[in-house]
């Protein structure tokens, strides 16, 4: 912040407070912890001053005024408690509950509902209403997921305002007016957006609820931790809801830097297979072509036995490991070190998109600034991506940065869910994302559209390797408008900041080897990087699928992407590990799937389902496949022996996200009994192995990966905070018990990427060194 | 259907607003006189030329009562039920509507000829209690004009001797008031057929 805020001072019930120009009285009571209670009112939407609840009493002026829609002014004297704020407040309440049931105890929204709270705290004893109150046919489905309870509704319009404005959806809208005044939904204009379910959480009272949940416990009854959602790449912040052993529900943990308070529908809802009533409570044996129960100590020793004997016979080599893009930071960097250190093979990697080799030591591919980044883009292009499917709350913000007036352009084969509302759609051929990134290259370097000394520079590198592939050669092949190419072309290239994204899965298509690389390149030669609301990356797919690559589940790098045959990373991970090291690169993913190891160790991955009739022949006939997964997956079907693993919800962790945002999960309820923790199974295995791991808890095995891999540097379980940090870290200033801290990169900028990883491998000079014995 | 005749007239009126979507209650009015009352069709139109989306087009059309969503008789009888009429009896004289038209508000007779509605205030508060036929107003309504124009509607005269102005019908008196205010005695006995 270079320019210091204007502050304005003034005093609610005797408290002085200092809030920005321009902040509601709500805001600045909320400051010093007064709470003025609020329906209509939400703080991530503009006010509306519908429902008079949040009056309060301001010297000098004549009568109540509503928090919500009054500014602080210099010298302003607020009342929050006095008597004429009481009887506003008493007064609101009667009228509002007129119309409204007093059924709290059989209403599902009892416990944490807001007009029960409020009429507790602030409202009259008694009601003078003595007629029949309305009544409605109950309840009506306003969408699929959601039913509708219109005695209920208080018309505070909240979930209407948040599907009009926020999610800028079809949806919910104030039918008739007065006392008729209803919520609906247009019969021609279904309430089907992702983001539906966040209309139940705002929703201040019971008319809104949701179908999965309802009538199946009471709020007092849940646990309730703060963790981050385990679905897609974005690493939502949420409150996980369970009732003994199930989870119900996710309901947002505000974090504006990530999903701003939104959450969608599968992260909110999708947790059925958590509760699956075909998890997996025993670890199985194939005997007889049959996998029967056995018990955890059998499972291990046999898993030892078997992997030692494959290595004694075959070499390591012959081993391999397939890891996962769910499974925590923790156990994909004891997934890689089991395989290297204790198997002593660099077999190991997981399903992922085709990234570009990089120079050792260079920044890896990663999303260079990050969600929050995007409603300071004056342009942002989506390239082959599909965030409202994929990556939703990616989406949400998309759509707050069109507010905002970003111009976004939607580069597609399919039709999008944003195309309504963006400057451009291009269309073009499924199959050539990469065909369209190098055309636009083509495009701006021989069109001289570089900027920037450094950008001319870049262009004048690519502009040969580029030079064939012109809009028209793009429009042969992929069926793309060449002019609307050269449109978007002059575009970014005169963009304040742009923001170029595309889908991990983009690189897989047969066009798709260098579009990593090249999209970069895009945004450093157009001058649109370095700096927040410009940059370039991948929309991953998991929510962990960067940690993976992180944590070394490859097979040419280590943690922390160093080259597995450097020498220096290589000593220092060696000795941290006490092992030596293979130094040759492993077999890749598909390598693994074609025959190329004889037994093979999958963790938390299903590769038998996208398999060829090829891989699968290869599974079946491979000498020892070993699976640990929640269910009996396609691949599980086929091992030898199958170890049950516990969800995100049953573990403690960590997941990084899309925008390189290391952060904690939690766990919120107790493991599915006979099923363990996949760091568990992993030391498990490992002690079977002899390996003499001691790890007792996530939090050690994160410790351990702060000392050894550079670029996690620092990180431990403390650093991380309740909303995580984004790589690079540099040190922060300790804490006043001497504690170290880390701070993260909201973007990534031209210096970090010409230094490299080094600015993370010596974090304020200050060398990593291994301590301890580490293992 | 809308037809694009009607449609180039609602972009006519939407061209004179810095945002189209200031033309949605005109363009509505269009709809309606096109089709007699505002159907889905009508909707869509107005939604396409207006640029908003089709749920909030609904929502507006619910809030005004001056939209019909289902085709109404011959004779519109609209009654205001707002506070002044509401102090100056519209109720009774709804409910002496209702009687003579053997019909409830909000229905049309049998033959097609009257719907009667009940209507949010229609901006005449000084000449209450007031009703609207086919858009042009009657004021200062009693039971007795209430008769008298139905008679005069059933002959095919216009709704009053001078159209188009504030039809003051001729039986004024100053005791139109307590009279219509007698009228609201007789509640929910409207069930003549």
């Amino acid at each position: 912040m270079a320019e210091q805020e204007e502050l304005v001072n003034l005093t609610i019930d005797g408290q002085p407070v200092s809030v920005p120009k321009g902040s509601l009285i709500w805001a600045a009571a909320q400051k010093l912890g007064i709470e003025i209670p609020i329906y209509c009112y939400h703080p991530k939407m503009d006010p509306l001053g519908a429902c008079r609840m949040c009056f309060v009493e301001v010297e000098k002026m004549p009568k109540l005024a509503t928090a919500c829609t009054t500014t602080v002014a210099e010298g302003m004297v607020v009342s929050t408690t006095s008597a004429k704020v009481k009887k506003g407040r008493a007064g609101t309440l009667e009228f509002l509950l007129i119309n409204h049931p007093l059924d709290c105890p059989i209403c599902d929204k009892g416990g944490e509902c807001d007009l029960q709270d409020f009429t507790l705290r602030y409202g009259p004893g008694g009601s003078r209403f003595d007629l029949n109150k309305r009544h409605f046919e109950k309840p009506i489905p306003v969408s699929e997921n959601i039913l509708l309870d219109r005695e209920r509704c208080i018309a505070c319009q909240r979930c209407v305002r948040f599907t009009q404005t926020v999610a800028m959806e079809n949806g919910l809208v104030m039918e008739q007016r007065g006392f008729r005044i209803e919520v609906g939904v247009d019969p021609a204009a279904p309430f089907d957006s992702i983001f539906s379910g966040n209309v139940v959480e705002m929703c201040p009272v019971g008319a809104l609820t949701a179908k999965n949940y309802r009538f199946v416990t009471r709020p007092w009854e849940l646990k309730k931790t703060p963790s981050v959602c385990g679905n897609c790449s974005v690493g939502c912040n949420v409150r996980v809801d369970v009732r003994v052993d199930k989870v119900l529900r996710q309901y947002s943990r505000t974090n504006d830097a990530i999903d701003d308070g939104w959450l969608c529908d599968r992260g909110r809802w999708d947790l059925d297979w958590i509760n699956d009533t075909e998890r997996l409570r025993t670890p199985l044996i194939r005997r007889d072509g049959q996998l029967q129960p056995v018990s955890w100590d059998e499972a291990l020793r046999f898993v030892a036995e078997r992997l030692r004997a494959v290595r004694d016979q075959r070499g390591a080599r012959a081993i391999g490991g397939i890891g996962s893009t769910h499974t925590t930071n923790e156990e994909a960097y004891l997934f890689q070190k089991l395989l290297r250190a204790g198997l002593g093979t660099n077999n190991v990697d997981h399903a992922h998109g085709r990234f570009p080799a990089t120079e050792p030591g260079a920044l890896p591919w990663a999303w260079s600034d990050s969600i929050a980044g995007l409603e300071q883009a004056s342009h942002i292009v989506l390239l082959g991506a599909d965030p409202y499917h994929r990556q939703p709350i990616v989406d949400l913000r998309i759509r707050k940065a069109i507010r905002a007036g970003a111009r976004v352009y939607v580069v597609t084969p399919e039709a999008n869910r944003l195309d309504r509302l963006v400057a451009g759609v291009i269309r073009y051929t499924a199959g050539h994302t990469g065909t369209l990134a190098r055309a636009l290259l083509n495009i701006i370097t021989s069109d001289g559209l570089a900027r920037g000394e450094q950008g001319a520079q870049r262009a004048a590198d690519r502009r040969a390797s580029v030079a064939q592939e012109t809009p028209e050669r793009a429009a042969q092949v992929a069926g793309v408008d060449a002019d609307a190419l050269r449109e978007l072309a002059r575009e970014i290239a005169g963009a304040k900041g742009a923001v170029i994204l595309y889908d991990e899965a983009a690189t897989l298509e047969p066009s798709g080897a260098t579009l990593a690389a090249d999209v970069l390149d895009l945004a450093l030669i157009t001058g649109n990087f370095g700096k927040p609301g410009a940059g370039a990356g991948p929309l991953l797919a998991d929510n962990n699928s960067l940690g993976a690559r992180d944590m070394g589940l490859l097979p040419d790098t280590l943690p922390g992407y160093r080259p597995v045959g450097d020498a220096a990373a290589h000593a220092a991970l060696g000795g941290a590990w006490l092992a030596t090291l293979p130094a040759e690169p492993g077999l890749s993913y598909t390598e693994m799937l074609s025959g190329g190891v004889k037994a093979l160790y999958v963790m938390g991955a299903n590769p038998a389902r996208d398999a060829t009739p090829e891989q699968l022949a290869a599974l079946d006939a491979l000498d020892f496949l070993v699976v640990q997964d929640l269910t009996l997956t396609e691949t599980a079907q086929r091992a030898t022996v199958v170890l049950p693993a516990v969800a995100y919800t049953e573990k403690d962790g960590s997941f990084t996200n899309t925008e390189r945002c290391v952060q904690l999960v939690r766990r919120a309820m107790q493991p599915l009994g006979g099923a363990k923790a996949d760091w568990e199974i992993l030391v498990g295995v490992a002690r079977a192995l002899g390996l003499g791991w001691t790890y007792l808890s996530p939090a050690e095995i994160l410790s351990e990966i702060g000392r050894t891999v550079p670029l996690y540097a620092g990180v431990t379980r403390r650093s991380l905070g309740a909303e995580g940090v984004r790589w690079p870290f540099a040190p922060g200033e300790r804490t006043p018990e001497g504690r170290a801290t880390i701070t993260g990169s909201p973007s990534i900028t031209w210096q970090m990427l010409a230094e490299g990883v080094a600015r993370a491998q010596k974090p304020g000079g200050e060398l990593i060194a291994p301590r301890g014995r580490g293992e | 259907m809308i037809t694009e005749e009607v449609k180039a007239r609602m972009r006519e009126i939407c061209a004179r607003y810095p945002d189209p979507r200031s033309g949605t209650l005109p363009c509505l009015h269009l709809a309606q006189e096109a089709e007699g009352y505002v159907t889905p069709d009508g909707i869509a139109a107005v939604s396409e030329v207006t640029g908003t989306k089709i749920d909030e087009v609904e929502s507006v059309v619910t809030f005004y009562s001056m939209y019909d969503r289902a085709p109404t008789g011959k004779y519109a009888i609209k009654v205001c039920t707002s506070i002044s009429c509401y102090l100056r009896g519209c109720d009774g004289l709804m409910e002496h509507f209702e009687q003579r038209l053997g019909i409830q508000r909000g229905q049309t007779t049998a033959d097609g000829s009257f719907t009667l509605q009940g209507v949010e205030c229609l901006a005449a508060c000084g000449m209450a209690p007031v009703l609207q036929v086919n858009g042009e107003f009657v004021e200062n309504v009693t039971t007795a004009d209430a008769d008298a124009l139905i008679e005069r509607l059933k002959r095919g005269e216009a709704v009053a001797a001078q159209p188009g102005a504030w039809n003051v019908l001729p039986s004024k008196t100053g005791a139109s008031a307590q009279q219509t205010a007698a009228g609201s005695g007789s509640a929910q006995t409207g069930k003549a057929k």
